[in-house]
């Protein structure tokens, strides 16, 4: 077989598996996506959505009508603080896979679906970059120690951005390093993949400055030979980025095809200004900055399995060498001759400074929490594009680990590549189990570091957000609640209490009310800023007893309070 | 490359970390989970606590968030009073249903006189070593003839209205507190009323006292006629949550003062400020001690406005 047509095949086999596991996960999610209540924002995104799939439908049967600027305005108006492209997406899900050809029969789902499938391909993604980067064993333990971290598989169900985002950031540093080995191939699709980033969520934003630091750091030495030149080298996939990052922004944003500027900056300023959120953390509710020092770090170490923690750490450990070798022409600008002997002879074979930019991948994500302005309320959310590079990390860890226990237990065992394989299931099922047990209460999971939920509430972390837990008390209201029973439903939507009713989980003669004391039933979601709803409900009905506490792991999550009679 | 084999032994016995840490997470959350109490527990507490009870006795949880669990399985034990209790001197005892070796942070310093383990769940009894005789408290007397309330500003006191079975309306995240249907009603605003809420305070507690959100030049006066007086006026005030706790930048409300009279003469003054949170007041009564008096609260703020203020208070 020719090198080149060996190179086919593995890279077959590699997708393969890749599209295997992204099936098994989509299958997983689609699974789960029925018993998981749908989220404060999954509701204005149900809205958007359809404003934008209305607008799609009408492009398809009257062009020049979908293109003036009002029917653009009017349909693209809705939600444009986040950009179009999961959301045309769920759209275009919904319109088609649910309205027109019925293949998926839950509503809900059918926005949901192509965020289940950018979760998906995030974990085929974090497979091919483990199997280039390092080995198969490495790139199998990445994706699914991604895929399992308990509040990435919560987030996987939804139709938002989260998840999304996180893949193309991975799609797009894959892109990039793919193009730092030369062609022009790589460097285009990074630049268009930037673009759909940046239409996917603002924290894409950051990756320019993730990109520039590589190059920086792996080609320090090149830089300086190249400056006294008078040359300045740039990656190409940097330049593409830079030219078609904006192109597919704006091309792909209607909204933003008129008065862009004035657009742009009102989208920039709801970012850059947002609203301080709630969020509790060690007992204290955070509202304003400055927030606290630890917050990201500690919820990391609360919410990402601690084995794949661990073996994160000791990857990096095997790879710091590698990294400092691939940052060594940093030593060249300095003026230690010694110092630069060293470089010179430690320096990387690897043009592409691989692990400096898996190191990089994991950092810059997180940086923004240096900063005690930033804000927390998202939890975890807002630095899922680290996730995969700390995944990566945890397997190389893992190969490291499963190469010493075989070389020294091997021997005694009658097959060879057991130790590797018992340990590879070992590390990979308390994600499982873990992810597996916090649904449908993602956000209120925690590992056994912080001694699971009971633990967290003990410490005083937040013990969710959003309302999306009124969608567990469905089979509870469906057999208690009186016909045409009025529930006020505090932090849920409407639009998502509405769909919990199209996806036929919830009774339809049930109605949502605006007030506390509106309806024959008020429910509480347990969070800490929010317990001034709890003593609403007792001054409204002079009771303080809960008709019925839904719990996880034994903690309070959402209490339901029944009128007295009237 | 040679290697050292006690290099390399080393380094394996280190690797054998790494899958015993996998087992004891794996193990961690099994315990985690085989150690939440069950239903079943929960109200096996709940039959001994309807036994156990006694006049005076509290019955709460510990740590304070099973407070929801407690409310559910203990409803008929734990009235609204106890729920949102201003604190807990006046109990003589506390049954404590208490699970993970929490401590419930109002029963500091009781002394343990027993308990009863219902699987996961301990109930203790606790002892309070200094409780309170409470003769009268001006929450739950907040009504005519006990009562009256008026809203003065410049030489015009006007009296406010008592009406009950009020609709509550309302609600919601930053809806404050309600208006219960119980109240005297001024005559401006919508706010402008005395009677009892609950507010959650700045340890997100509910707190059952007495709504009176001071006037803008203005004194907002509550008057209890035949209180029969004991040694002190005990009590608390403080500013809902959303008020007290000042906006996005770091602003903050001016102070509310209380002054409390008896037979019309000052007994004690006490000056809520933000950050503040439910702050304690006691006032010397000695003097009136085993009288009937009328004891008045007024309420003041020179800048009244986002102050809802709350207060509550009893003879002891």
């Amino acid at each position: 077989m020719s090198p080149r047509w060996q190179r086919f095949v593995d890279g077959l086999k590699l997708h393969a598996l890749g599209a295997a596991l992204a099936t098994a996960y989509v299958a997983v999610l689609v699974r789960g996506a029925k018993t998981l209540g749908y989220a404060r924002d999954e509701g204005f995104y149900f809205h958007a959505s359809t404003d934008y799939a209305r607008w799609f439908d009408g492009l398809l049967h009257d062009r020049h009508v979908a293109l003036t600027r009002g029917a653009i305005d009017a349909a693209w108006g809705t939600n444009h603080e986040h950009p179009a492209l999961m959301k045309s997406l769920f759209g275009l899900s919904w319109l088609f896979l649910h309205e027109r050809w019925h293949w998926i029969a839950s509503e809900g789902l059918s926005f949901r679906f192509p965020g289940m499938v950018m979760g998906a391909l995030g974990v085929w993604l974090t497979l091919v970059f483990g199997h280039r980067a390092h080995s198969t064993r490495a790139g199998v333990v990445a994706a699914l120690s991604l895929a399992f971290m308990p509040r990435v598989f919560y987030h996987a169900h939804l139709d938002c951005f989260d998840v999304p985002v996180m893949t193309m950031w991975i799609v797009v540093l894959y892109a990039y390093w793919r193009s730092l080995a030369g062609g022009v191939g790589w460097a285009l699709a990074a630049g268009l993949a930037w673009g759909l980033a940046l239409e996917t969520k603002h924290n894409a934003w950051f990756v320019p400055f993730l990109v520039v630091a590589h190059f920086a750091v792996t080609r320090a030495g090149d830089l300086r030979s190249a400056a006294t030149r008078g040359n300045l080298p740039l990656p190409l996939a940097l330049v593409a980025m830079a030219v078609l990052g904006p192109l597919v922004f704006v091309g792909l944003w209607p909204w933003m095809w008129f008065d862009t500027a004035t657009r742009f900056q009102e989208y920039a300023g709801f970012h850059l200004h947002h609203a301080y959120y709630n969020m509790e953390w060690m007992g204290y509710n955070w509202f304003h900055p400055p927030f606290p020092h630890g917050y990201s770090w500690g919820m990391m170490l609360f919410t990402v399995p601690g084995i794949t923690l661990l073996l994160g750490v000791v990857g990096l450990a095997v790879k710091l060498p590698a990294m400092l070798r691939e940052g060594s022409g940093l030593a060249a600008w300095l003026p230690l001759r010694r110092l630069r002997a060293w470089a010179d002879a430690h320096a990387s074979d690897d043009p592409r400074g691989t692990w400096t930019l898996v190191l990089l991948g994991f950092l810059v994500p997180m940086a923004p929490w240096l900063s005690t302005g930033t804000p927390i309320f998202g939890g975890t959310k807002h630095w899922f594009p680290a996730y995969p590079f700390l995944a990566l990390l945890a397997g190389v860890g893992f190969v490291r680990v499963a190469e010493v226990l075989e070389e020294a237990f091997g021997k005694r065992l009658p097959r060879e590549g057991l130790v590797a394989w018992a340990l590879g299931v070992l590390v990979v099922l308390p994600p499982v189990t873990q992810a597996l047990h916090s649904h449908p209460f993602g956000l209120s999971n925690y590992t056994p570091i912080a001694g699971g939920a009971p633990g967290a509430a003990d410490m005083g972390l937040n013990r969710q957000f959003w309302g999306f837990t009124t969608g567990s008390l469905t089979e509870w209201f469906n057999a208690n609640a009186p016909r045409g029973a009025g529930i006020y439903i505090h932090d849920t939507t409407f639009e998502s209490f509405a769909m919990l009713q199209h996806d036929g989980r919830l009774r339809d003669d049930l109605h949502p009310v605006w007030q506390v004391a509106d309806g024959t039933y008020a429910i509480v979601h347990h969070e800490l800023h929010m317990n001034e709803v709890d003593y609403q409900i007792w001054t409204a009905w002079q009771s303080p007893a809960p008709a019925h506490v839904l719990t996880y792991d034994g903690v309070p999550i959402v209490s339901v309070y029944r009128a007295p009679p009237r | 490359m040679e290697t050292n084999p006690a290099r390399t032994n080393r380094w394996a016995w280190a690797a054998l970390a790494v899958p015993l840490a996998a087992v004891v997470e794996l193990v961690a959350q099994q315990v985690i989970q085989a150690r939440v109490p069950t239903p079943a527990q929960w109200r096996a507490a709940a039959a001994y606590l309807r036994t156990a009870k006694q006049p005076g006795d509290l019955v709460t949880s510990a740590p304070l968030w099973t407070d929801p669990l407690a409310r559910q399985y203990f409803a008929d034990v734990i009235p609204l009073a106890d729920a949102a209790r201003p604190d807990a001197t006046r109990y003589r005892r506390a049954l404590v249903a208490t699970i993970r070796g929490g401590e419930n942070p109002d029963l500091r310093g009781w002394r343990e006189t027993g308990h009863r383990d219902f699987g996961r769940i301990t109930v203790r009894t606790l002892a309070n070593p200094h409780p309170a005789t409470v003769r009268y408290d001006f929450v739950e007397n907040l009504h005519p003839p006990d009562a009256e309330v008026l809203r003065v500003v410049g030489d015009a006191p006007a009296p406010c209205q008592f009406r009950t079975g009020l609709p509550v309306a309302g609600g919601g995240l930053g809806g404050g507190a309600l208006a219960g249907p119980s109240r005297y009603l001024c005559p401006a605003e919508g706010w402008n009323y005395v009677g009892p809420t609950i507010i959650e305070d700045m340890e997100h507690r509910g707190r059952r006292c007495l709504w009176s959100h001071p006037v803008q030049g203005g004194v907002m006066v509550t008057r209890f006629h035949d209180v029969p007086m004991g040694a002190t006026i005990h009590g608390h005030h403080g500013i809902a949550y959303e008020a007290e706790r000042g906006d996005d930048f770091g602003n903050m409300g001016g102070p509310v003062e209380l002054r409390v009279l008896v037979d019309g003469a000052e007994a004690g003054t006490s000056v809520h400020r933000d950050g503040e949170g439910w702050k304690t007041f006691d006032v010397d009564t000695r003097a009136w001690a085993g009288t009937s008096r009328t004891v008045t609260f007024e309420v003041r703020a020179a800048d009244a406005g986002n102050r809802h203020y709350c207060f509550e208070g009893d003879a002891r």
